[in-house]
């Protein structure tokens, strides 16, 4: 805990002009930083009694730095009080560069943070194959207990059974749907990303495997201390290991759904006529669905949808501010069924479980949260694809 | 709402201009801006917004005196008419402490000033805010076009327009000259520090 931390808070409560006002009447000193989930590095402000002196906003620096953060409209500020050296390369009033800063992002000059086409979640690239690839973060050893090496062959085969759980060492694995059709490979993993599913902490029992995960060239793995974190899972409050169940359930629809639409294949979603999250609309909260379905889907355009997850009792959704699945409410809507009941969570309660975690644990977890934001452009890329096809006809 | 300032010990409220496109809600913060410099701390912040010009500076109020031995610092904005500035009309809106109006005076804006109170009125809604109870003055700009031949209305018909309902103090004005203009915000200074008080429940 940096106790300089003097003040913090979701920017979709209070925006960055919002909260330059209030650091500005206060005359405060010090660091502000914002955080995206769509920005690699954090955003910084540095300011001088009350007014902005320097700002970095990843390649950008000064005033435009500081303009561009007017597009962040979503993530998480905090205020480092300290004594500010930095050399002064913004020389604007306060109250000029804020409605300065509100009229290009109204004009429609600054770019609004947010998921767009052809965005990638932290930590994902694109390699030479087409195939977007997830990297994780840094590999916690401490639950490393042995080494393995594949060299172009399965590490799981879709269909078998087994619950270990694999963190990538070296190299890259791709992940494959196992097809009428053959093979469709949706995903590739690289170092600190996981082969493995969160429910193999479930029960102690043995796991269907929902994709093969296959070697590319030498890849070598660290088997992951399965005890140990079946133990730490069974300590997690109940409410937060159904959330992760949740999500894991989502992780295993959405690859399912890459497979019907690479079939074309009709989808088999329940009537949902109730919009209740309209995609792209701000609502910081998540709820916990007591009864009926819901349908996650993504607007392709503006007369179609793609349904992409249906959810159940006992499954989440709305807006998780510390984690990016890329759907809803920026990435996708959700549909209710008439008989459709829901509840909000208390989210502050989940983020501090969420930050309670080991490293390991959460690690999987964002893993497994930017897998479905990068399978679900999979899913809509065959989507295109195939409409494309139909269309030509 | 205004912002008490421990730290300065100021309190600190703001006043919106608000009224159609080329009203004169700039002229108006133009001319306070130029012959009020002694009351004025720091720049005019101008901004280029389409249509219309976002004007911004803090006004000392000279002869106020001090409230509960702080000083009233007001902020003096004009919003962007143009709908799609909304980021910025709610950042000038949100916790306006007054308003004031400006219609013009100009018989082909007849419209225009009813849809912009209108509005006005929707927009102060979105912050919880009533249109009846938040302090208010109009005042009817232009008012030397009549000399120039251009058709106006007349001050009876404004009124029954725009005022039948809100019964505000309302003035007429050239802010081009400065006439009215000091009157205007004074009236809204005077209404908006009553106010407060009212609010806060001091001066009892």
């Amino acid at each position: 805990m940096d106790y300089n931390q003097v003040f913090s808070g979701y920017l979709n409560f209070l925006s960055l002009a919002d909260v330059l006002q209030i650091l500005g009447t206060s005359g405060c000193s010090g660091l502000l930083q914002l955080h995206s989930k769509f920005a690699e590095s954090p955003g910084v402000v540095y300011i001088s009694k009350g007014n902005p002196v320097h700002a970095s906003a990843g390649k950008l620096e000064g005033l435009e730095a500081l303009y561009a953060l007017f597009g962040w409209k979503d993530g998480k500020f905090e205020f480092f009080r300290r004594t500010v050296h930095q050399g002064k390369t913004i020389r604007k009033n306060r109250m000029e560069i804020i409605l300065d800063g509100l009229r290009l992002l109204d004009d429609g000059q600054i770019p609004v943070l947010g998921p767009s086409e052809n965005f990638l979640p932290h930590g994902a690239e694109k390699d030479s194959s087409g195939i977007p690839l997830i990297k994780g973060p840094l590999v916690d050893y401490m639950y490393v207990v042995d080494e393995e090496c594949f060299e172009n062959e399965n590490v799981i085969v879709e269909g078998r059974y087994g619950s270990w759980i694999w963190v990538i060492l070296e190299g890259v694995a791709e992940i494959v749907k196992e097809t009428p059709l053959g093979p469709i490979p949706i995903l590739r993993l690289g170092e600190g990303a996981f082969i493995g599913n969160l429910s193999s902490f479930l029960l102690h029992q043995q796991f269907e495997r929902t994709y093969s995960a296959k070697a590319i060239g030498k890849l070598q793995l660290g088997v992951l201390d399965s005890q140990r974190l079946s133990k730490e899972f069974a300590r997690i409050p109940s409410v937060f290991r159904g959330f992760v169940l949740s999500l894991n359930n989502r992780l295993i629809q959405v690859s399912d759904r890459v497979v019907e639409l690479a079939l074309n294949k009709p989808d088999t979603f329940p009537f949902c006529p109730n919009q209740i999250i309209k995609q792209g609309k701000s609502d910081e909260r998540l709820y916990h669905i007591t009864d009926g379905y819901a349908i996650v889907s993504r607007s392709i355009d503006q007369k179609q949808d793609l349904p992409l997850v249906r959810l159940v009792a006992n499954d989440y959704f709305g807006d998780v501010p510390f984690l990016d699945m890329g759907l809803e409410p920026y990435g996708a809507s959700v549909f209710a069924s008439e008989d459709f009941q829901a509840a909000p969570v208390d989210i502050e309660l989940f983020d501090l479980e969420f930050t309670r975690l080991s490293t390991t644990f959460r690690n999987m977890i964002e893993v497994t949260a930017s897998s479905i934001s990068i399978i679900t452009k999979v899913a809509c890329d065959f989507f295109n694809r195939t409409r494309g096809k139909t269309n030509t006809k | 709402m205004a912002i008490f300032n421990l730290q300065k010990r100021e309190i600190e409220c703001k006043i919106v201009y608000y009224g159609p496109g080329r009203c004169g809600k700039t002229t108006n913060l133009e001319y306070i801006f130029k012959s009020f410099k002694k009351q004025i701390s720091g720049d005019m912040v101008s901004i280029d917004t389409e249509g219309d010009r976002t004007l911004f500076f803090d006004f000392l109020p000279m002869g106020l005196g001090q409230i509960k031995g702080c000083d009233v610092r007001m902020q003096l904005y004009t919003v962007p008419g143009q709908v799609k500035y909304s980021s910025t009309r709610k950042l000038v809106l949100r916790g306006v402490d007054g308003v004031v109006f400006v219609a013009d005076s100009l018989e082909i804006r007849r419209n225009k000033n009813m849809l912009a109170l209108k509005d006005l009125e929707q927009n102060l809604k979105e912050y919880n805010m009533s249109i009846f109870k938040i302090p208010l003055v109009l005042q009817y700009n232009k008012r030397d076009l009549a000399e120039q031949g251009l058709p106006i209305m007349p001050i009876e018909m404004l009124e029954h327009d725009l005022n039948r309902q809100l019964k505000a103090p309302s003035f007429p004005a050239v802010a081009f000259t400065g006439e009215g203009v000091g009157t205007t915000l004074k009236e809204c200074l005077k209404l908006t520090l009553k106010h407060l008080q009212k609010s806060l429940q001091w001066g009892q």
